[in-house]
């Protein structure tokens, strides 16, 4: 039993259901902390929240990311790297992140949801760089 | 969990719970400070909640605070550190070997702490608060 005066030590519980990256998500509270470990090159998301509200920042390595707002189409790429930028990720906005670098990548997130669950919409997120424009 | 902390939590949760502003800029900035040689902590606060990200050299040793008012989360990101805890009052003590993707430690108010890198490489321990580390609330107290 903890002694809740003083410290608690929450394991992280792992989610190894995806090739490519390790989810580590635990709770305290009412409040998710989560990391995602990438292996160099690979990508995730394509999908959006309509409750979740997350906050997260590179802890290793670099990540690409790329938003959508699904109403308005506009988009944003940020590169992401090991303390620069936090990002609030707003509901209805889509993203995608890829590691670019050649070791492994992590993510570390906060959010008032537990990641993974029913509230990921599929979007379909083409960076821009990817975008073929017509003549 | 005691009264204190689960205020703090529900801060934290509370916080959380009002950044929803999308017509905001949604990009925040760490700020550095390099003032302590082997060492460097970034932070960047989002609404209500601290984030902070440290980076320690090998052999080298931070911390050595408490807080009388604020709630720490933490957790590894790289690196292999040990951390020693002690509250202030009761005296009781504990120490952790922690690694990446392990445990988050809840620290509570009046315990103090402090973390060795323990490794060969940079280690990055990142935290979470209520309010923001190293400030006027923050007392020296001696654990490692």
């Amino acid at each position: 039993m903890s002694n809740q005066n003083f410290i608690t030590v929450h394991p992280f519980a792992l989610d190894h259901s995806t090739a490519g990256r390790v989810l580590f998500a635990s709770e305290v509270g009412g409040v998710h902390v989560s990391r995602i470990e990438f292996e160099p090159g690979f990508e995730l998301g394509h999908h959006y929240h309509k409750e979740t509200l997350v906050t997260c920042y590179t802890g290793i390595g670099s990540l690409c990311v790329v938003f959508e707002d699904v109403v308005t189409k506009a988009q944003q790429e940020i590169r992401m790297d090991a303390g620069g930028c936090a990002i609030q990720i707003p509901t209805h906005v889509a993203f995608t992140m890829k590691s670019i670098g050649s070791s492994t990548a992590s993510l570390v997130l906060f959010s008032n949801k537990k990641l993974n669950t029913d509230d990921n919409y599929i979007y379909e997120v083409t960076p821009p760089s990817d975008q073929t424009s017509t003549p | 969990m005691s009264c204190s902390a689960t205020r703090s939590i529900i801060y934290i949760v509370m916080a959380i719970q009002n950044m929803k502003n999308p017509e905001s800029d949604h990009i925040f900035c760490f700020k550095e400070d390099s003032s302590k040689e082997g060492r460097t902590l970034s932070h960047v606060q989002v609404g209500g909640v601290f984030m902070s990200r440290l980076v320690i050299d090998p052999g080298v040793v931070t911390g050595n605070y408490f807080y009388t008012n604020t709630h720490v989360l933490m957790s590894i990101e790289s690196g292999t550190v040990v951390a020693r805890f002690e509250h202030v009052h009761t005296k009781e003590k504990r120490e952790l070997q922690l690694k990446p993707g392990e445990e988050l430690v809840e620290i509570p108010k009046k315990v103090a702490s402090a973390t060795k890198n323990i490794g060969n490489e940079k280690a990055v321990i990142v935290f979470f608060s209520d309010k923001p580390l190293r400030t006027s609330e923050a007392f020296h107290y001696k654990v490692f």
